[in-house]
């Protein structure tokens, strides 16, 4: 069973904020509310500006599964981790819990009040039937019931945002690693967040084996 | 009658106060409503035709291969 992950690879993303867009596109994501961002660091040092796209990872062990008191959390069989808004009641617990700043929570109600939170699907909607109005309306569109990856990553111009499989985008980052490595270049071998959601670095796992 | 007396309302007070022990803890909520497979195609016409729905080996499949189409050193060949 395929088991969902993203990765970013630091040494290609171009902070064009292309899959920003795709993802707000994709499910028509409200003003104020982002599923996806890119941070970037040291910004305009030569030679150490380093820019990352960040949402949910959809961790192994997800801490905001673990703090919901409403249990409004679930994971698929591929490893996504999803929520029902019906049960969510809004408390934010999940936002604090989390280390990728991934729940979001949409303001526009009235004396400031905290909507149902909302979060990067892997574009798997939700519990409503699949690719039905009722998810497309409160989920966005569920890419993995057409057979298709995330939009994010899909869009990315660079392919820096890779998504699907763990084994096989494993392969694909570790596989640039080497490259990277014997043309002399940085290797870029240090994932952020990889080794926070699933507990091990793919990087790492390449220097152990060789 | 003082001793009688007291002996019954702690006996009263006693079971009162045990009746909570008895009680179900209250439940905050039912959990989330149980999803459809990711494999059971999405309800309208921009499904890919690369699996057949309800299939989970074909969508498998499917999704390995487009994940693997993201590697760019396979797709663009060395001259």
């Amino acid at each position: 069973m395929a088991q969902m992950k993203f990765i970013c690879d630091t040494e290609r993303c171009i902070e064009c904020n292309g899959c920003v867009t795709a993802c707000k596109a994709e499910h028509d994501v409200p003003w104020g509310v982002n599923r996806r961002r890119v941070v970037t660091i040291n910004d305009g040092m030569a030679g150490a500006e380093k820019s990352i796209s960040v949402a949910c990872m959809h961790c192994s062990d997800a801490p905001c599964m673990a703090v919901c008191p409403v249990q409004c959390f679930y994971k698929t069989d591929e490893g996504v981790v999803l929520h029902d808004k019906d049960v969510c009641i809004g408390c934010g617990y999940c936002s604090y819990a989390c280390p990728f700043g991934a729940p979001q929570f949409p303001s526009g109600a009235a004396f400031g009040m905290r909507g149902k939170m909302d979060k990067c699907t892997f574009c798997a909607g939700g519990p409503e039937a699949n690719g039905s109005k009722a998810e497309n309306d409160k989920y966005g569109r569920n890419r993995l019931a057409e057979g298709k990856l995330p939009a994010c990553a899909e869009m990315c111009s660079t392919k820096a945002l890779l998504a699907g499989d763990g084994d096989t985008i494993a392969d694909i980052f570790r596989s640039r690693v080497t490259v990277r490595q014997t043309n002399g270049k940085a290797a870029g071998a240090e994932l952020f967040g990889w080794g926070t959601a699933y507990g091990k670095k793919p990087a790492a796992n390449q220097e152990k084996r060789s | 009658m003082n001793a009688t007396l007291l002996r019954i309302s702690l006996a009263v007070g006693l079971a009162a106060g045990l009746t909570a022990c008895g009680q179900e803890a209250a439940k905050t909520s039912a959990g989330p409503k149980a999803d459809q497979k990711a494999a059971a195609a999405a309800d309208n016409g921009y499904v890919e035709k690369t699996f057949t729905s309800g299939d989970q080996a074909s969508w498998n499949k499917a999704l390995k291969d487009r994940a693997a189409a993201q590697n760019d050193y396979v797709r663009a060949k060395p001259l």
